[in-house]
């Protein structure tokens, strides 16, 4: 599946972009002011303006190459939200999408650096290090950084990683009882299709966990709470049959690029 | 019942902020001058227009996330009334459509309408 490219410098755009959320719905409004409402779920899109500028000749080249590899609006590729968090379910790491090891136990409701009970305490209650992990269908050779604020009540660690078929990045992390928003940067470089983002716990490790993140970018940003859609859009859509290119100089140009995904 | 999202700051809006009341009166006016009226709402109806700026992304993608829990104008939510604290409990976004524009870091801008339902 082709994706979208990140730039040289491993960010997935630049700013300003605009994120338009489309949603459709027959409204019946009745005489008194009061609505009958249907909702169409399966309408719902999300629609990305990239206004790039400064690109360099193999940046641009790399967007070029994807335009006519899906023939403009006809075929569909894998886009990465450069504002999206790409995990599901950011905060429940008890849901289907995520993977537990066996005798890794999970209590949500504790309290998190928000100063809300949105965080997770996970224990690993086996006799071998487990983790919880998420695979996200992402290629594996752009840059990544996974996120997670995490804080033990005993002395424990975490390794943060990221694996694909041949290559993984891990990062074993000490804690402490104050939270702390730990990073993991990934630059795997193979050429696959998935990379499995997770947490790994020592024997008898005790870990609060709240808001995991996954980002197609060098360095996290804020957090953003995901829930059933994630930032990963496998069937994402130019937006239009044309694509402009304005060379401003040698090695220098300005595009902008509209996408679809639903 | 989920509940309109609120700010880092606490707050749903910011200046400047718009709110409407809304009646809805049949008018038929007669060849004499004369005419009748007749009251459509027997209450009035709120609209709010929220602009929000400056926002940073975990504010910004809330409010994004938020509309499309709701599915746009198909969800209801409630809403605490910016200009005097009324909690209003069945709210729905006004249009099917958000845009929101991430000009730079913690520079983001969003409006949204939000109105009551009866």
């Amino acid at each position: 599946m082709p994706a979208f490219p990140q730039l040289a410098t491993g960010a997935s755009a630049l700013y300003p972009v605009t994120r338009r959320n489309v949603t459709r719905t027959v409204v019946n409004t009745l005489g008194d002011g009061s609505t009958v409402v249907l909702a169409d779920p399966d309408a719902a899109m999300r629609e990305w303006e990239l206004q790039a500028s400064g690109l360099t000749l193999n940046e641009w080249a790399a967007i070029d190459t994807l335009f006519q590899t899906v023939a403009g609006r006809f075929g569909t590729f894998t886009f990465l939200d450069p504002f999206g968090n790409l995990l599901l379910r950011s905060e429940e790491f008890g849901d289907p999408a995520w993977n537990s090891s066996p005798l890794i136990q999970l209590t949500p409701g504790v309290s998190d650096p928000l100063g809300t009970t949105r965080a997770t305490q996970v224990v690993n209650a086996g006799s071998a290090a487990g983790a919880v992990t998420q695979t996200l269908a992402v290629p594996g050779n752009f840059r990544y950084t996974l996120s997670v604020w995490a804080k033990t009540t005993s002395v424990s660690n975490v390794t943060l990683s990221a694996t694909t078929s041949g290559g993984s990045a891990t990062r074993s992390i000490a804690l402490t009882s104050q939270w702390r928003r730990v990073l993991l940067d990934v630059d795997l470089g193979l050429n696959t299709e998935s990379v499995v983002f997770g947490v790994g716990l020592d024997v008898g490790a005790i870990v609060d966990l709240f808001g995991m993140q996954v980002e197609a970018q060098i360095g996290a940003s804020d957090y953003k709470k995901t829930e059933s859609n994630g930032g990963v859009y496998a069937q994402a859509r130019f937006a239009e049959d044309e694509l402009t290119v304005t060379a401003k100089g040698t090695d220098l140009f300005n595009v902008t690029v509209r996408i679809v995904g639903s | 019942m989920a509940n309109f999202p609120t700010l880092k700051t606490g707050v749903v809006a910011q200046y400047p902020s718009d709110r409407t009341s809304q009646f809805s009166t049949q008018v038929l006016r007669f060849l004499d001058g004369g005419e009748q009226r007749f009251a459509g709402f027997g209450a009035p109806l709120k609209r709010w227009l929220i602009r929000l700026e400056l926002l940073d992304e975990t504010e910004l993608a809330g409010l994004e996330e938020f509309f499309v829990e709701q599915g746009g104008q198909a969800g209801t939510f409630g809403f605490t009334d910016p200009w005097d604290g009324t909690i209003y409990a069945n709210c729905s976004f006004e249009g099917d459509t958000m845009t929101a524009d991430y000009r730079g870091p913690s520079d983001g801008t969003a409006s949204v309408v939000v109105k009551e339902n009866r």
